[in-house]
């Protein structure tokens, strides 16, 4: 049983009135009772205000006791107070815990009341009626000496930066100095001794002062920072790592309005020698795991605060510029580090120019040697696709890399089809280029197959990671994939479509033996999703490509367009999904370039005629047989002779010959889309026919004998009807050799043109076209 | 050349912002999707200048759709994982014997990113951690450091499985919140991620037990 949906629907279904008395009950409980007594009551509030959207009507006399609680230590055990300040940042935002800043000094000023008052306040944010005076409050904390102690700071410096940063509250140019003055104190003049045991009762214990020590245990001599390890801390070393944690964002914030101001520029430079301090502790060797991590951690803030300063002050580069160098040098081959690497990547594409480097080799370096071989890291996947998304501007006018590693970029794509599919949808117009773009085609199309394929070498490399005798029997016996990939025949295919870089071919001949291979894992999760994404980044190509593809490039495209649309990973739903994308993209094509269809005619007519092409691409038959009826004219191409244009009619007879009589594809294709078909077959026909007179008498034949077949064929198809309609249509429209070529060819400037087929409203329209241009035709 | 060039035109460049905006403890398996726990940080000033006490529940409303929206997406992220994993037997025999917590529990985990405007004001990633029926997610701004808030998050989840019977009983977070709010207290005070050593960390610990224990 769920208990955690029946405690949340339990809360829920409280009634207004039901609460109401909750509330009075709680609220006279309060008066006769200390508020540790009614614990259970206040977590069952918590409880129906956490759960529930609309109910902040809590009233405010039941708050005030709570918020007194908060504020002052000495009126419960600690944990009472913790979830007093839990029920009133439940409630917020909300006016009734609005306390005036005013209010906050009034109580005293311990850090145990500030710890839990300040996030109560903060919570509040921009429905604090008195913000002016909450800032004014916290800068005196803050600035003023001697107010509070230091741990009580760390909460005041909390909550200033938590607003600040929120836009809760605007600080002053001068307000930013003195904050920044001290910023700078506290990170520069932190005690680097260990403090005592603070949880010891033995004051007399361990009064001897200790240094600090590094991650490596040795004693350490220099700025106490983050990476410096005590038994113990002092609240003024825990300020320390609080400020050096805030650090980055108060600089994104403020180092570019307050540039020049003296306190910034100190901080700024502080900030440096801290920064650079860091780096040299990064290279000592952890004893602990933790400590080892946390290093990574500081070495990506730190790469990532010198990339913040130097972007705000050119003239830190070249002081800067060698320690990252040598970071570079020393954990570029590190697999442990790779997202430091992208860290640096983004450093040097911000600032490589000034110190004239090079950082083509590092580009090179990270895609091929650390993307490549661990774009199944999670992590890393996600950095690099959004390094590639948020340079992409950078990346694109001054490097090819992504033009180069597209491959590579869609592994990383193929590994996480669900949690990246948004990000390549921004990423992937940058990758196509004239160059690439039919590689990027082969590569779309066939990117649940390379998802497969990274499959499988993760499973041999898991297998090889194991002993036999760890794995269970249904783990043992390898599966066809696994078994291909280790036969040295076979392992060719899976290194191309693994490839990390682009150019060395579009695609390979075997293609369809790979599929055949892979075929086991097409009901895998992560395969089964990524035939999924694949025709969303199918379109998002295509849209790319026919905004901007020249004719050249939609030459090369026409075949590949052609031949893909039988060569698909089996998997049903992508095949029908892709098919569909891709004859949709083959009228579009011989829209732009009607031309292909001369060019392109010995495969175009090849595969309609061959029967056995017809299953499973319907979809692109009947494209195909409308852009042929419709462009095939010498209107769109001068080459348009009435030879070409008898083959074509040749061919598309013949399939609707082969549609109606036989049984060709009656099994497979749905009655509905056989009358689609052969409706578009016979318009096509048609108007084949009116461009060339001599196909007249076998068009009329052809069609006589399509409507004779029908009604013998005895079939209940509404679909039948139509045909039986349009028929005639076409076959009066044929007896006029005058006006039938300018019917059944619409003006090319037509607007939207391609859809006026499909107008049931339209023929006033046509009719009105027609008179003009016969008009016009008398008139000459 | 590259072709489109309006892309790049239409990506938003990011803000400078780096801050942590919820910290989310919630349900995973299939079904309802049940928030625990959420605490957001910062305000949104999505309606400014509105102070009345509708807007502010309308404030409060967004608050909980935005949250509603994470957890559904953690959930299903999970689900994907949990199913990939499901059809990967050698690979969980390979994490069986790598992870420590036992065969049952392998834990998950994931980041994801968030268009600016869906459902936060801003382009946010989330940084999430599952394992059994809990799973524990932070929200942060784009900026933010995601190696350590990876790091913090361990941290917090480590912290909630040995203070709340998280694992077997999700349901003591909606019945024992505060302590959720102190280990939040501890470890992401006021939403900030802070760099802590080993030792700091057991300093942190050390404090929040004593909290914990009500000295």
């Amino acid at each position: 049983m769920d208990n955690v949906g029946s405690v949340i629907e339990r809360a829920r279904s409280i009634s207004n009135e039901e609460l109401q008395e909750f509330y009075r009950g709680l609220q006279e409980a309060l008066k006769s009772q200390s508020i540790s007594d009614v614990i259970p009551s206040l977590r069952q509030l918590w409880l129906s205000l956490a759960c529930t959207r609309y109910r902040g009507d809590v009233p405010p006399d039941l708050l005030l006791p709570l918020w007194q609680a908060v504020k002052e230590p000495h009126l419960g055990p600690v944990m009472v107070r913790v979830l007093c300040a839990a029920v009133l940042q439940e409630l917020s935002p909300c006016q009734s815990v609005c306390l005036r800043g005013g209010e906050l000094s009034s109580g005293p000023l311990s850090s145990s009341s500030l710890a839990l008052t300040l996030p109560v306040v903060a919570g509040v944010g921009h429905y604090h009626p008195d913000q002016q005076v909450l800032r004014e409050q916290l800068l005196t904390w803050l600035t003023g000496a001697g107010q509070v102690d230091t741990a009580a700071i760390a909460h005041v410096l909390g909550c200033l930066w938590g607003m600040d940063n929120s836009d809760v509250v605007t600080l002053t140019q001068e307000q930013v100095d003195g904050v920044s003055k001290q910023l700078c104190t506290w990170l520069t003049t932190t005690s680097t001794t260990q403090p005592p045991n603070p949880f010891s009762k033995n004051i007399f214990s361990s009064r001897q002062l200790v240094a600090v020590t590094e991650v490596d245990e040795t004693p350490s001599h220099d700025m106490f920072t983050v990476l410096s390890v005590g038994q113990y801390y002092s609240p003024d070393q825990f300020l320390n790592m609080q400020v050096f944690s805030m650090m980055r964002g108060w600089l994104q914030k403020h180092q570019s309005k307050n540039g020049e101001s003296a306190a910034m520029g100190l901080l700024v430079d502080k900030m440096c020698e801290y920064c650079l301090r860091l780096l040299d502790q990064c290279e000592r060797k952890a004893v602990v795991q933790l400590d080892a991590e946390l290093q990574q951690a500081c070495l990506s803030e730190v790469i990532l605060l010198l990339d913040t300063m130097c972007q705000q002050n050119s003239s830190m580069i070249p002081r800067v510029f060698p320690s990252i160098k040598r970071v570079y040098n020393r954990i570029q081959n590190n697999p442990t580090s790779s997202i430091n690497i992208i860290n640096i990547l983004q450093f040097l594409l911000h600032h490589s120019d000034a110190v004239m480097y090079d950082m083509g080799p590092a580009l090179n370096h990270f895609f091929t040697k650390i993307l490549d071989k661990q774009c199944v890291d999670q992590s890393l996947a996600f950095e690099a696709t959004l390094f590639c998304l948020e340079n992409m501007e950078n990346l694109c006018n001054n490097t090819s890399v992504l033009r180069k590693f597209f491959p590579c970029l869609l592994k990383v794509f193929a590994w996480q089809p669900k949690t990246l599919l948004a990000e390549f949808v921004d990423l992937l117009p940058t990758m196509v280029s004239e160059e690439t773009a039919i590689e990027v085609l082969h590569c779309l199309l066939d990117l649940p197959v390379i998802t497969a394929a990274m499959e499988t070498v993760m499973r041999v490399e898991q297998r090889a990671s194991l002993t036999l005798t760890d794995l269970s029997p249904e783990a043992t016996a390898q599966t066809t994939p696994e078994l291909a990939y280790t036969d040295p025949l076979h392992r060719p295919l899976f290194s191309f479509i693994l490839r990390a870089e682009g150019g060395l071919g579009d695609t390979i001949d075997r293609l369809k033996v790979l599929h055949d291979i892979l075929q086991d894992y097409s009901t895998l999760p992560r395969v089964v999703i990524c035939s999924q994404a694949a025709p969303v980044l199918l379109r998002v190509y295509l849209q790319t490509v026919e905004q901007e593809a020249s004719v050249d490039l939609l030459a090369r495209l026409f075949p590949v367009l052609l031949e893909r649309s039988s060569l698909l990973y089996p998997i049903k739903n992508f095949q029908t999904e892709v098919k569909r994308v891709l004859s949709e993209a083959l009228v579009w094509v011989v829209q732009t370039a009607p031309g292909l269809l001369i060019d392109n005619r010995q495969e175009v007519q090849e595969l309609m005629s061959s029967p056995r092409n017809f299953t499973g691409r319907e979809d692109v038959f009947l494209h195909l047989a409308w852009a042929i009826g419709e462009y095939m004219s010498v209107t769109y191409d001068r080459r348009c002779t009435p030879d070409i244009i008898s083959q074509y009619y040749e061919v598309v007879e013949c399939l609707l010959y082969e549609l109606s009589v036989s049984q060709l594809g009656r099994t497979e294709t749905p009655l509905q889309d056989r009358a689609r078909l052969t409706a578009v077959l016979m318009t096509a026909l048609a108007k084949l026919a009116t461009r060339c007179q001599d196909l007249m008498p076998r068009v009329l034949l052809c069609l006589t004998k399509i409507t004779q077949q029908l009604p013998a064929s005895g079939s209940q198809d509404p679909g039948d009807a139509v045909l039986l309609a349009r028929a005639p249509v076409l076959i009066n429209l044929c007896r006029m050799p005058n006006v039938a070529p300018l019917l059944s060819s619409l003006p090319a400037e037509t607007d939207d043109n391609s859809k006026l087929h499909q107008d049931q409203n339209s023929s006033s329209c046509l009719l009105l076209q027609l008179t003009e241009a016969v008009m016009k035709q008398s008139q000459q | 050349m590259t072709f489109g060039r309006s892309a790049i035109l239409t990506w938003f460049t990011p803000s400078e912002v780096a801050m942590v905006r919820s910290v989310i403890i919630q349900t995973v398996t299939p079904g309802p999707c049940r928030v625990l726990y959420a605490q957001t940080y910062g305000s949104d000033a999505d309606q400014p200048g509105q102070t009345g006490s509708l807007a502010q529940t309308a404030a409060r409303g967004r608050q909980k759709e935005r949250v509603a929206a994470v957890a559904r997406q953690v959930q299903s992220e999970c689900s994907f994982q949990h199913h990939c994993a499901a059809a990967d037997p050698v690979g969980e025999e390979v994490r069986r014997h790598l992870s420590q917590e036992g065969a049952a529990i392998v834990p998950q985990t994931g980041t994801f990113q968030m268009p600016e405007g869906e459902p936060f004001g801003t382009r946010v990633f989330t940084v999430w951690q599952t394992a059994a029926n809990c799973g524990l997610s932070l929200v942060c701004e784009n900026h933010e450091n995601r190696q350590q808030a990876t790091a913090v998050l361990s941290q917090i989840f480590k912290l909630l499985k040995l203070h709340l019977r998280l694992l077997n009983q999700p349901e003591e977070v909606l019945q024992k919140p505060e302590k959720v709010a102190a280990i939040l207290h501890h470890f992401l005070p006021q939403g900030q991620l802070l760099f802590l050593n080993s030792r700091a960390v057991r300093h942190k610990e050390k404090d929040l037990e004593l909290m914990l224990s009500g000295k």
